[in-house]
């Protein structure tokens, strides 16, 4: 009984943030500044869907979402593809200096941030990438690479050898033994490093705000910061578009809840 | 003939490594050699950088006596010791009890929420909460009749930090909370059995048989969180942009302003350097540290 009534009170702070702020966005800026108790909050007086009209279509979010969509969507596949191919001659060929790429690529998920965003910001505005999509989803897809090969390759190491070598005995060559053998056999970790990218895609905000100010090319993060820069300050607006920017990746979470939940606990992931 | 095919055979791994190493090459070495360059460089970052003016050691001794960027770091030291000694119990003792109970699946679920928020959204979210007026934490305290202890939690540069570090702690520890919900139910249950026959106290079996079979899933949490806390930055952007005056003045905010508000990006790389220099120090020591006592960081 005591049990449940701490864990229901960790979970009670998890939540109701969430209650509140959605509440909020179905009452005018004035609502929510009056001062009201707790409970009474969370219910609006007269609910209305205008604050999601005026966010989506005359603040651009739904120009912001398609942009993070399609950021996190070209960034990830890149990073996909490429780590693939990487895991693969990595785990199941020789080469020389195999061990040299393979223990630099891994070292690269040390560098810190806070040490690298200037000088990344400096190389992409001397490639004439600010202001362009490539700009992001390069640098993006770049670092997604790492962990993509850290996850792949180890579950491609559990792959049987005599499987490749019947493979090759019936005439398969390198390119398709991995997309016809190798890819098949990885689907469960490409399916659980691709959910934890895209989370961290959506979630990017630094090199956007440093590397995209045209507000066409803003992903949903950016239009968040600037809407919440921005000289007004209407708090029944940002929220929404707060709840705008996060639906999408909640809506993934509770589909997938399982594998990414999975995918910690198996140790596969930390964070 | 031999050797020819086994240069083909090479050749064709590498054009599976190309095009991952040449996106390596641009956006990893090439901002390394960047950094290590213009840290020895001064330059505002308006002018093509074949202008920049190479300046020595000068942006370094600048550095060393750069109180406000060595304050920064000692604070962001400091709140990082608050959120390690805050979190970890907070999250293994969500763990031990959710570990106790049956049918505990929607805890699991729950906590994980807030980690699937970016630092934007938690910071914004807090920011609310914090709000002096409506904020729904003047609101509890008021409720629970402990008015007195209201703030203006953001603006005050007493509470600002540790405002902020709270916030990091709800965002974070639902993934701390599974990693030690996993290593929970790793320990063997006969060692229980044995400790209740033996009539050991709750806290006499966490004493002897929990936490001892834990410490490697403390220590690779200690790590993750010692340099992820160090890192905080997003949530400071928002919920106060550093203030009131240097309160919550983080390093990578230092990093940031010098490069773009003071606009000397080579003095701004210098600091890059210096503390992505400290960060990898610190977690080199971790490691060699993790792997003395069985901490798994790779598996």
């Amino acid at each position: 009984m005591s049990l449940h009534t701490i864990l229901i009170a960790v979970a009670v702070t998890c939540i109701y943030p969430f209650a509140w702020i959605i509440a909020n966005t179905f009452k005018p800026n004035s609502e929510i500044l009056k001062n009201e108790n707790l409970l009474a909050t969370l219910i609006p007086n007269h609910p209305s869907w205008t604050n999601y009209y005026k966010v989506i279509v005359e603040f651009g979010f739904s120009r912001y979402v398609w942009n993070s969509f399609f950021y996190t969507v070209t960034s990830v596949s890149i990073a996909i593809v490429v780590g693939i191919s990487i895991s693969y001659v990595v785990a199941f060929y020789r080469f020389p200096l195999k061990n040299l790429i393979f223990g630099a690529i891994i070292v690269t998920m040390m560098i810190p941030m806070p040490g690298i965003f200037i000088p990344k910001y400096i190389v992409i505005a001397e490639l004439g990438l600010l202001n362009n999509r490539l700009g992001l989803i390069l640098p993006f897809a770049t670092v997604l690479i790492p962990l993509t090969v850290f996850i792949v390759k180890n579950f491609m190491d559990s792959i049987p050898k005599e499987m490749m070598e019947a493979a090759t005995v019936d005439g398969c060559n390198k390119w398709t033994k991995l997309w016809f053998i190798v890819v098949p056999l990885v689907r469960p970790a490409i399916a659980t490093v691709t959910i934890f990218h895209v989370r961290s895609i959506w979630n990017e905000w630094l090199l956007p705000s440093l590397v995209i100010t045209e507000k066409a090319l803003h992903p949903i993060q950016s239009g968040l910061m600037r809407f919440q820069g921005e000289h007004f300050i209407d708090y029944s607006l940002t929220m929404t578009g707060l709840v705008v920017a996060t639906i999408p990746l909640l809506v993934i979470f509770f589909i997938l809840q399982k594998h990414i939940i999975n995918g910690i606990t198996s140790g596969a992931l930390k964070g | 003939m031999k050797t020819f095919t086994k240069w083909k055979d090479y050749f064709t791994s590498y054009l599976f490594v190309i095009p991952g190493l040449s996106l390596f090459a641009v956006f990893y070495l090439l901002p390394f050699y960047q950094s290590y360059r213009l840290s020895f460089y001064e330059w505002s970052g308006y002018t093509p950088m074949s202008q920049a003016k190479f300046v020595g050691l000068s942006n370094f001794n600048k550095a060393f006596e750069d109180d406000v960027f060595w304050e920064s770091v000692i604070r962001v030291f400091k709140i990082s010791i608050g959120i390690i000694g805050l979190e970890i119990p907070l999250a293994l003792l969500l763990a031990i009890l959710v570990n106790k109970v049956i049918r505990a699946g929607a805890y699991r679920i729950i906590y994980f929420i807030p980690t699937i928020l970016s630092p934007i959204a938690v910071g914004m979210i807090w920011k609310w909460m914090y709000e002096p007026k409506f904020g729904i934490i003047n609101q509890t305290l008021d409720a629970l009749g402990l008015s007195s202890l209201k703030h203006a939690w953001l603006a005050e540069s007493s509470t600002a930090m540790g405002a902020v570090g709270v916030t990091f702690i709800w965002e974070t520890f639902g993934t701390f909370f599974l990693l030690f919900l996993v290593g929970l139910t790793g320990i063997d249950k006969q060692l229980y059995e044995a400790a209740s026959i033996e009539g050991a106290s709750s806290f006499q079996t966490f004493k002897s048989v929990t936490l001892p079979l834990m410490v490697p899933t403390i220590i690779l949490v200690m790590i993750l969180l010692v340099l992820g806390s160090m890192q905080i930055f997003g949530q400071v952007v928002i919920m106060t942009n550093g203030g009131p005056g240097y309160a919550t003045e983080v390093p990578s905010m230092r990093i940031y302003k010098e490069a773009f508000e003071n606009s000397k990006m080579g003095y701004s790389t210098t600091l890059s350097v210096l503390f992505g220099f400290i960060l990898i120090v610190f977690s080199v020591i971790q490691l060699t540290f993790s792997r003395r006592y069985g901490a798994k960081l790779y598996e």
